[in-house]
């Protein structure tokens, strides 16, 4: 197993870093929730972060911690559609195929919420008027971002990353054919 | 390692953010409704508006030639399933599409060069051949699959000897005394290429008992050599067993679903069962694949004619008049219909 320190990864991988911060902020902003503090990308621990007002809304709050895991994911999976077929099936890949492979892979790494995001969930849904149906949905989630925490020492997020670069445009052309 | 992070504040009477206006009660900041707006939309920075702007740049850019990518990419799988269901015509035709857009592509030649050797496409064969060549392949699964259809190819042409007595004549096969390619085949039992070659010189003389035996001893040897059951497919019939050349034409069928000849072969045995409608159909969708194969087109006029569709029949046979290379497949048909040829 190679060991790379994960301040290195993020900054070779900041433009996943940024969207994800940027997917925090325009759900706040979708659901009205005040932003204190945007910090798209740093070399530190963490590397990006936004803080907000607490959310009384339990939907929202989940949607806002999950947030990134569904605007990167899509955006990585569109950003890598016209560049995955030329790079991986064709191998014709130009320099431009590879930009985008290399920005889908970096987008879709950082697509899994952090466990500060977890612990955002974990603590609304602490709360006394918690609806029952917010921790059926919220309580699993706070599990599988904590396995996929844990999953990137394995590189899950690598794996993702490029599961979702090079799955997608495959199973559209399945699809078709 | 990014965070969303939720901040609790004591709550005053007045704004946190202006200290001036009444703040919002309803909510966990103390702030009024004018700041609360402003935080609500926090600005996105200029650096990441460019940013964005960038990314969308190279991927409109990219997005351009995604039609033809997509289409590129249907036509490869396309042309792969295909050859997974043994339907080895479509599969050519898919291939050749996607040639087109990738001309380098290792996996489209060799499945371009597979289905090539299904369809006895020669020229086809040789030339994906000759591009793969001393190429070294990743997928070994596809390379089996080439090596297999590289080795069954040696078959279809003479070994060296057989080649040095065509050459003693003048290097075509119909040069070659039959009585000399006798004598080949006989010190060479195991050249299926020989034999199958003095099979078709016996079956163009109509003497389809020794082509028979020559093309079953062929098949003896090799149970899949396709120019060996073909030709039986035409033995058994002018034998008058229709039953068994539609055994072979199965057989045929079995390892390519749109062999055309087989399937117009076994749509004339079916006439020869007079099982008319069922001929036709079976004609049909052999166009259907093929519209431009003469022997199709010729099989096609026949079930016409003993379906009395004779409009249909002769609007076949006038188009056959304009273009040679299917006049002469239709040249049989057309004694048929004047019964200049017995056919049933």
């Amino acid at each position: 197993m190679i060991f790379i320190p994960g301040q290195l990864i993020s900054l070779v991988t900041f433009p996943g870093v940024i969207v994800h911060e940027l997917a925090h902020q325009l759900f706040c902003r979708l659901f009205k929730v005040p932003v204190f503090e945007v910090v798209y990308f740093r070399f530190g621990n963490p590397c990006g972060y936004v803080i907000h007002e607490r959310v009384s809304n339990k939907w929202h709050g989940i949607l806002i911690s999950v947030g990134p895991f569904l605007i990167n994911s899509l955006l990585a999976a569109i950003i890598a559609l016209p560049a995955s077929l030329p790079v991986f099936k064709f191998n014709t890949g130009g320099l431009l195929d590879y930009l985008l492979i290399y920005l889908s892979v970096s987008i879709a790494m950082h697509a899994f919420p952090s466990t500060g995001d977890a612990n955002s969930i974990w603590n609304a849904l602490k709360e006394k008027n918690t609806p029952l149906w917010a921790k059926v949905i919220g309580y699993p989630i706070v599990g599988l971002i904590y396995i996929g925490s844990f999953g990137s020492m394995v590189w899950l997020d690598l794996i993702y990353g490029i599961v979702i670069a090079f799955a997608v445009p495959n199973l559209i052309i399945s699809l078709l054919s | 390692m990014e965070e969303n992070i939720i901040t609790d504040v004591p709550s005053p009477s007045v704004c946190s953010n202006c200290q001036i206006r009444a703040i919002d009660t309803r909510y966990a900041s103390p702030l009024c409704d004018e700041c609360r707006q402003k935080f609500i939309q926090y600005p996105i920075p200029n650096w990441i508006k460019i940013f964005g702007a960038g990314v969308a740049l190279v991927l409109c850019f990219a997005l351009i030639r995604l039609p033809s990518q997509l289409s590129t990419g249907v036509h490869l799988e396309k042309g792969k399933n295909a050859i997974k269901d043994h339907r080895f015509k479509t599969a050519q035709k898919e291939l050749k599409l996607a040639l087109t857009n990738i001309p380098n592509s290792q996996e489209a030649q060799g499945y371009l060069m597979i289905s090539s050797f299904h369809n006895l496409d020669f020229g086809e064969f040789t030339k994906m051949f000759d591009k793969l060549k001393n190429q070294t392949f990743e997928d070994n699964e596809l390379l089996n699959q080439i090596n297999d259809v590289s080795e069954k190819m040696m078959d279809y042409f003479p070994s060296d000897s057989l080649q040095a007595l065509v050459n003693e004549y003048d290097g075509t096969f119909d040069s070659v005394p039959i009585t000399k390619l006798e004598e080949y085949a006989s010190g060479h039992p195991e050249d299926v290429f020989a034999h199958y070659q003095l099979a078709d010189r016996y079956y163009y003389k109509d003497n389809y008992q020794k082509a028979d035996t020559l093309a079953t001893h062929v098949l003896q040897i090799k149970t899949d050599y396709l120019p060996a059951l073909r030709i039986m497919c035409g033995i058994k019939r002018y034998e008058g067993d229709a039953e068994a050349s539609i055994k072979y034409c199965n057989q045929i069928l079995k390892m390519n679903q749109e062999n055309v000849f087989a399937l117009s072969n076994k749509a004339r045995s079916l006439l020869k069962l007079h099982k008319d409608k069922e001929a036709l159909e079976l004609a049909r969708t052999t166009h259907e694949i093929d519209n431009y194969d003469g022997y199709t087109l010729a099989t096609l006029c026949l079930a016409y004619h003993f379906n009395g569709k004779e409009k249909e029949r002769d609007e076949l046979i006038e188009r056959s008049k304009k273009d040679s290379a299917t006049a002469f497949f239709f040249e049989y048909a057309i004694d048929v219909i004047n019964k200049k040829e017995s056919f049933r």
